[in-house]
């Protein structure tokens, strides 16, 4: 769970943070642009109406002619100054009672500032200094920037909406894109999820994008590599049982020998030393085989694997003519080894037909778990003696051989598969009543809605 | 009754013979599949001993071929491999009891008496018939007066035999054939011999000739020899 979604975090912010960078240096640029284009165009304006002026210097009077209405209006925003050696100051009308603060300029020199006009509002002035004779006349004109700078304003407010509104709709199609993108490896993770637990045999490429494939295939190919190794090493053991178990055969035969016949206390010894060999090699030997819910399985056909042990037992003890209830829903799979299970199974029902006088039943509930619940009409046991039914390690310190009623290997395998043991010292029928809950087996994971369902139904501990 | 071990393991045949033996049945071994399925179509067994390691093949094929040739002997798998899932293959193929080892004697002896008594349709318990009663453990028989008759080894088996298939016409040779092992090669006339001394132990009227027929038993004891 840790490498993906950072990977994404990661992603994603990088991408929001040079979209961001790349909008907000395209709307600096622009704003820049629209500022140059505008002043620009101001400005030449204002130079031709000045280069009017210069030309008509010649007769002062009909200067204010030469120019726009608008320089007569008074503060409609465009003003001019004529200020000759003499002393003597042309103002346009508009400028009414105000002036303009012009600097002394040599001849031919340009001059140009920003300053506060006669209402305060902000003037670009352009000066220039005209040799006029020996003297030299300085004519300035100069307009209001404000409403410009208002409507620039707007512009780029404007912008910035625009700019915001197009970060935004990127962002949400980048992210959609990048879950798109990290669909499959979300689907790999929840499909390696059930390979854990036994749900998948092994990932499918499909859907999988051409650069995860190669993954796909090495998880693939190491899952075969496990299997195999586990098969090779049950097998192994398995040997083992064998070869161990003939040999202790054959010591356990000599005690029929006329020789050793005759000394029963040392029959007797080797006798209990045997037993104790074999108690130890059993107790190892099934704790070792045990698959266990880390084995890539498929699932177990519950109704069958009952059935098959039903059949075996009902041969074993066919003269007790035991009555079997069974009431076990056909479609159930349970998650776990198929020799598991049956190896669990068969032990409580073993246990079940040997105490049993007439009657064993089996009943299967489903949800969340399978519920398995195997009840006879026996003895049962005291309260007392359920709760040491199961202790661990209790077979091997046992006396009494067969007495152990192999339930410490049953728990074994629950908690293997994260399952429960629940002993009713006496149930239903009378006798002892055993509820083995495993956790069950879904193929149908893939159409609910992804990974909540199958972690909380998997949380390792949430069913102890 | 005549049983065949089936056992690649020198030492545990050996017991397995001497034990068998020794509780009154008449025992062949076989330490390969090949001997073993053929042994196992020829010979008229009661029982077959059938290890499922066999170092020229696995025992539970030599079932199956057995069960396929419609073979009804019944068969007592003896194997290390007793895990659950195993036991579900074991009876499949057609086992008729299962026994994991390392295993008791006496438990092992208990199985085969009560599997070949199942075979003949006769129940478990005391093996009754008529005035009759076998007392298989001490290999002595008891008569309608609570007298004890001793039985050596082979009256045991006969008689054994005869009660079990009591009411059937038993020929000498099928007799023979399922008192006697292998090595023994019976003739019918030691049959005879052994009929005669059960007669003059037990009294004439339970065993009766049929000539050229055989011999029938009949634990009440009615009726005579000659028809």
């Amino acid at each position: 769970m840790t490498g993906a979604p950072r990977l994404r975090a990661r992603l994603s912010w990088f991408l929001a943070l040079s979209l961001a960078a790349v909008l907000a240096l395209a709307g600096m640029a622009l704003t820049f642009a629209l500022a140059q284009v505008t002043e620009t165009f101001v400005v030449t304006r204002m130079e031709h109406d000045r280069d009017t002026l210069i030309a008509s210097l010649s007769a002062p009077d009909t200067l204010e002619q030469a120019l726009p209405r608008v320089y007569r209006q008074p503060y409609s925003g465009h003003y001019f100054q004529v200020e000759r050696n003499d002393g003597e100051v042309i103002r346009s009308r508009s400028l009414w009672d105000t002036r303009l603060a012009l600097p002394s300029l040599e001849a031919g020199e340009q001059w140009r500032s920003e300053q506060a006009g006669p209402q305060g509002q902000p003037l670009l002035v352009l000066a220039s200094g005209v040799r006029a004779g020996d003297a030299v006349t300085i004519v300035g004109v100069a307009e209001d920037m404000t409403e410009l700078r208002t409507t620039l304003a707007r512009v780029y407010i404007a912008l910035a909406v625009l700019g915001i509104l197009t970060l935004g709709a990127l962002l949400w199609l980048q992210r959609r894109i990048l879950q798109g993108l990290f669909a499959p490896l979300m689907r790999l993770q929840v499909d390696t999820e059930r390979l854990i637990h036994g749900e998948l045999e092994k990932l499918s490429t499909q859907g999988v994008p051409e650069e995860v494939v190669p993954l796909v295939e090495a998880i693939d190919r190491l899952l075969g590599v496990l299997s195999h190794r586990l098969s090779r090493s049950r097998r192994a053991l398995g040997d083992l049982a064998h070869s161990l178990k003939t040999p202790l055969t054959a010591l356990g035969t000599l005690e029929g020998e006329p020789e050793l016949r005759d000394s029963p206390s040392l029959v007797g010894r080797h006798r209990a030393q045997l037993e104790r060999i074999q108690r130890l090699v059993d107790a190892q030997l099934r704790r070792a085989r045990l698959a266990g819910g880390s084995a890539p399985g498929r699932g177990m056909a519950l109704a069958r694997g009952v059935d098959d042990l039903l059949d075996t037992l009902g041969r074993i003890y066919r003269d007790k003519q035991i009555v079997v209830e069974r009431d076990v829903p056909t479609d159930i799979r349970v998650a776990g080894d198929r020799e598991d299970v049956l190896e669990l199974l068969g032990i409580v029902l073993d246990n079940a037909f040997k105490w049993a006088t007439s009657r064993v039943a089996i009943t299967v509930g489903t949800g969340e778990t399978v519920r398995i619940r195997i009840e006879d009409d026996g003895p049962g046991v005291s309260p007392a003696q359920a709760g040491l039914l199961t202790r661990r390690g209790l077979r091997l310190d046992e006396s009494a051989p067969g007495s152990g009623l192999g339930l410490a290997i049953v728990s074994d395998i629950v908690e293997q598969y994260e399952g429960r043991l629940d002993i009713v010292p006496k149930g239903r029928l009378g006798g002892l009543a055993v509820t083995v809950s495993l956790p069950a087996h879904s193929r149908t994971i893939l159409d609910e809605d992804q990974s909540s369902s199958s972690s909380s139904r998997r949380s390792p501990r949430s069913s102890k | 009754m005549r049983i065949l071990v089936v056992e690649d393991d020198a030492e545990v045949a050996r017991g397995l013979r001497r034990d068998l033996n020794a509780a009154g049945f008449a025992v062949d071994l076989a330490d390969n599949a090949l001997d073993a399925g053929h042994l196992g179509s020829e010979e008229p067994y009661d029982l077959i001993v059938l290890d499922l390691g066999l170092p020229d093949g696995s025992g539970l094929e030599l079932l199956r071929r057995w069960r396929d040739a419609d073979n009804p002997v019944p068969v007592l798998v003896l194997t290390a491999r007793d895990a659950w899932h195993e036991r579900v293959e074991g009876f499949r193929a057609g086992a008729d009891d299962y026994v994991g080892k390392p295993f008791h004697p006496e438990e092992l002896i208990a199985r085969v008496t009560a599997l070949v008594r199942r075979a003949q349709g006769v129940p478990g318990g005391v093996l009754r018939r008529g005035e009759l009663t076998l007392d298989e453990e001490r290999q002595r028989l008891h008569l309608a007066d609570d007298s004890v008759v001793e039985l050596t080894g082979t009256e045991f088996r006969l008689m054994r035999y005869f009660m079990l298939h009591a009411g059937q016409i038993l020929s000498k040779t099928r007799l023979a054939e399922h008192i006697y092992d292998y090595d023994h090669d019976p003739d019918s006339n030691v049959v005879e011999v052994y009929i005669n001394r059960l007669r003059h132990k037990l009294g004439s009227r339970y065993i009766r000739t049929r000539r050229g027929q055989g011999y029938l038993f009949d634990g009440a004891g009615r009726g005579d020899d000659e028809r």
